[in-house]
């Protein structure tokens, strides 16, 4: 490979991303970060855990990005009695030919777009049938396998507000999200075009600007990223400050947290550093890239101890305090 | 390959960046050294004392070679350099990432490399911000001004008191000690066999060592004292006042002889003329000694029966003045204070016995005029521990005369020792050891004049009647838990006086060493019962 081939694929990497973000950005308002964390951790193959109140149009951001990528997609309504077969699929009895046979009818996880609405309503079964298929990719079914086209992405959403009856994910299960994104309020000028743009009789119309094959080439390009030890460094030590027996983890840490971030947290932290500094237009990584993306990679990781817990410490408070410790 | 842009740039940044460190180790170092030198004069002008310069100039020296090693220590790498270039110019740590891959030949390395370059050609290393320690360089400029004024101010009153003081303890202990040795020299050169065999010359050297140049005046004070104290005790042993009222006794009784011999010995015992008296002795027995009875022709035996009769009178004389005085009760005391002849058991009152009973035996035997041999062999022996007794009373004699020209060689050692305490006390301007004492001593030679003078500034002590600032020798004072000699309370009553002059001894050594007496006083007190206790054991 040469050097201008690895910049045409760096600035087509950029292009694409822009591509993709200008077309959401048509439907969803304001939600910048959002809907680039959304982008960055579908670059990386992750999967994307959204967190916010009803009506912030987390569901419309997921169904837009589908459109825009021009990606099969499916939507999952998350509710008690909701069942694993439900979500991968279940063997039915039909007949062919005068024969009758077991037949896999696949659920609609087999898609490459996965909404799951309220995945906090589900039971653990069911949470536990989802979460393995996407640390997998595939589903097994009476003992029989079934791959899942790829590219695959989950974007969960849960309300944080409305705790009865909710079926809170475990922490194994968290660790399988890429990003936990916490959808916000939007500001005054936000609000008013959201009334603007979906008051009227038209709304705006989102065309496919790449498929799965655009989005499986944008992960081979940013892997190309290198970055130096120094940085990579600070990446570990921003982690093991995370860590409360780390002697060199932050007061905070020490105090309010029970366990720190895993290595799939780093994992997860050098991926979309590496998205950030393609999207720059830089060929290395820098603490910028790795301290930008600390927080959505780790919020969701951080256990919390009972003084933490009980005195409401928020998860983003200790990541920032765990950065500054690094330098 | 090292790319030549990036590492010039690094270069320039680097040597920046320790340039700053330098003004910023400057400034601290500036600072602290402030800090220390105001610190170091104030609180030698809290002390009242002027501030040395000295001082301050090491100080300011370990400062500087501090802050050099400081700054050596902190020199900033290459990648210290890049990490804040990249900080600093919002290089996105391209330089940090730079130097790492500078050597990997991949595409997408030499890429950033690249483009880092590009983007070094837009920065400058002198946009580097250096931040001048100002407020530190004012800040310690000031504190070191303040402290070299401070440095300025001379002694107060009272230090400067103190330290001519000192000055003056110091040149005055060096030359006590170098007044005592020549004095300690002459002194044992005037030494006679007697006397040196009763005082150890090289441990009297060994006294006058142990003196120390020394700038505390009571330091000086208490090694005088304890050089008085070991004299003191040295006199003590030189006492040997049983033995010498044995021979006063004797002299008596040989006072009272109706021959000249016997009388002249009598006053030269009484005049505690011991080598004069042994001399005598000796050579009177030589010449009442019968050598070989049987060739003396009859003139000649008459004249050594003369000669044995008179050395009889004598010996009978001594004999019953030592028996007058009980002295045979003398071995029952066992007091060994004063007791002379050590090794043969027999003090001065038994040996005059002895001789009495040989000479009365040889006298016997030469009166039966029988020189034949088994018969002359009794009044050979009695010759024999005669010659065996007068030896030890001799040799007794001759120390007990070694003793008394010690003793008083001692006491006049101890007056010259009261001089030196005198001149170390600032209470004489002169220290004067041996003046009109010693050989050779006092002054030039007749007819020899001289205009020099050898003490041109003889300031007096600063302490000199400063009775407020009189203070005792700390642990030599009597202790008040002193246990007394069990005859001191309830003696017999023949010691009663001896436990007096013990007691009066006592008190006066007390008294000298109190704190509110002035040395004057002292000394007077001390030299008037030096003179009862001489008095005392004279008569």
């Amino acid at each position: 490979m040469t050097t201008e081939s690895i910049e045409a694929r760096a600035s087509e990497f950029s292009a694409t991303f822009q591509k993709i973000t200008d077309e959401v950005g048509k439907f969803i308002v304001g939600q910048n970060d959002i809907i680039e964390n959304v982008l960055i951790a579908v670059c990386c193959g992750g999967h994307v855990l959204l967190e916010g109140v009803p009506g912030l149009g987390k569901t419309a951001l997921v169904n837009t990005m589908a459109q825009a990528l021009d990606l099969k997609f499916s939507r999952i309504q998350f509710t008690p009695d909701l069942l694993p077969s439900d979500v991968v699929g279940t063997q039915v009895l039909q007949e062919s030919n005068g024969h009758r046979g077991l037949k896999f009818q696949p659920g609609p996880v087999f898609c490459n777009i996965l909404l799951a609405d309220e995945i906090n309503r589900a039971t653990p079964k069911t949470q536990a049938a989802l979460l393995e298929t996407m640390q997998e990719k595939h589903v097994t079914v009476a003992n029989e396998t079934h791959p899942i086209g790829l590219p695959f992405f989950v974007l969960a959403t849960q309300n944080p507000i409305e705790n009865d009856g909710t079926y809170p994910l475990p922490e194994a299960q968290l660790d399988r999200f890429f990003f936990k994104l916490t959808v916000e309020l939007p500001n005054h000028e936000d609000f008013a075009e959201i009334l603007n743009r979906t008051g009227g009789n038209s709304l705006p119309k989102i065309s496919a600007v790449a498929d799965g094959d655009d989005i499986i080439k944008l992960g081979e390009t940013l892997r190309e990223i290198p970055i130096a030890s120094e940085i990579q460094d600070h990446l570990v030590r921003v982690v093991r400050n995370t860590h409360p027996q780390n002697e060199k983890a932050p007061p905070k840490v020490k105090t309010y947290v029970r366990h720190g971030a895993s290595p799939r947290a780093a994992q997860a932290m050098l991926s979309a550093a590496r998205v950030r500094a393609l999207l720059d237009g830089r060929f290395h990584v820098a603490r910028e890239d790795v301290d930008a993306v600390a927080v959505p990679a780790m919020r969701h990781r951080l256990i919390l101890s009972f003084e933490g817990e009980a005195e409401g410490i928020s998860p983003d408070d200790l990541i920032k305090s765990a950065i500054k410790a690094a330098y | 390959m090292k790319n030549e842009g990036i590492q010039k740039f690094l270069t320039e940044v680097t040597r920046r960046l320790n340039r700053g460190l330098a003004w910023k180790i400057a400034g601290w170092s500036v600072l602290i050294t402030g800090i220390i030198l105001l610190s170091h004069a104030i609180i030698y002008r809290l002390n009242g004392m002027e501030v040395p310069w000295g001082g301050a100039l090491v100080i300011s020296f370990y400062a500087l070679v501090i802050g050099a090693g400081v700054w050596l220590i902190r020199l900033r790498t290459s990648g210290e350099s890049a990490l804040i270039a990249d900080q600093h110019l919002d290089l996105k740590d391209s330089l940090t990432t730079a130097i790492e891959f500078e050597e990997r030949e991949n595409e997408v390395y030499q890429l950033q490399l690249k483009q880092t370059e590009k983007l070094l050609r837009e920065k400058k290393a002198r946009d580097l911000p250096i931040a001048l320690p100002r407020c530190s360089l004012a800040a310690g400029g000031i504190l070191a001004a303040l402290a070299i004024g401070l440095g300025f101010l001379p002694n107060s009153d009272a230090v400067q008191k103190r330290l001519d003081q000192e000055l003056l303890t110091e040149s005055r202990t060096e030359e006590i000690k170098s007044g005592l040795q020549e004095y300690m020299e002459e002194f044992i050169r005037n030494m006679d066999a007697d006397e040196k065999e009763v005082l150890n010359p090289e441990e009297l050297k060994k006294w006058v060592k142990d003196l120390k140049r020394t700038k505390d005046q009571k330091e000086a004070m208490r090694q005088l004292a304890r050089f008085e104290q070991k004299v003191t005790e040295a006199m003590a042993n030189m006492e040997a006042r049983k033995d010498e009222e044995a021979m006063k006794a004797a002299a008596a009784e040989l006072a009272k002889s109706d021959q000249a011999a016997a009388r002249q010995l009598g006053k030269k015992l009484d005049l505690k003329e011991f080598k004069m008296a042994e001399e005598d002795l000796k050579k009177l027995a030589e010449a009442a000694e019968l050598k070989d009875p049987k060739k003396m022709d009859p003139k000649e035996l008459e004249k050594k029966m003369e000669e044995l009769k008179k050395l009889r009178e004598m010996t009978k004389r001594m004999a019953n003045a030592a028996r007058k005085r009980g002295a045979g009760q003398q071995k029952k005391l066992g007091n060994a204070n004063g007791q002379m002849a050590p090794g043969n058991g027999k003090d001065m009152g038994q040996l005059m016995d002895a001789m009495d009973a040989d000479a009365k035996g040889l006298q016997g035997e030469i009166a039966k005029g029988n020189w034949k041999k088994g018969d002359w062999d009794k009044g050979l022996k009695f010759q024999k521990n005669f010659n065996k007794n007068l030896k030890q009373f001799n040799k007794n004699l001759r120390r007990m005369n070694g003793k008394n020209l010690a003793k008083r060689r001692l006491a006049q050692l101890r007056g010259e020792l009261n001089k030196a305490q005198r001149f170390a006390n600032g209470q004489a301007q002169a220290l004067g050891l041996g003046q009109g004492r010693m050989a050779g001593g006092g002054g030039l030679k007749p007819g020899v004049g001289t205009d020099e003078s050898k003490r041109k500034e003889r300031d007096a002590s600063p302490e000199v009647g400063n009775v407020a600032s009189l203070e005792g020798q700390k642990g030599l004072g009597p202790s008040i838990t002193a246990v007394e000699d069990a005859d001191s309370g309830t003696g017999i009553s023949n010691r009663s006086g001896e436990t007096k002059t013990r007691e009066f001894r006592r008190q006066m050594e007390s008294f000298v060493r109190r704190d509110d007496v002035p040395e004057d006083v002292k000394m007077g007190v001390k030299e008037y019962f030096e003179r009862v206790h001489e008095v005392s054991e004279g008569k």
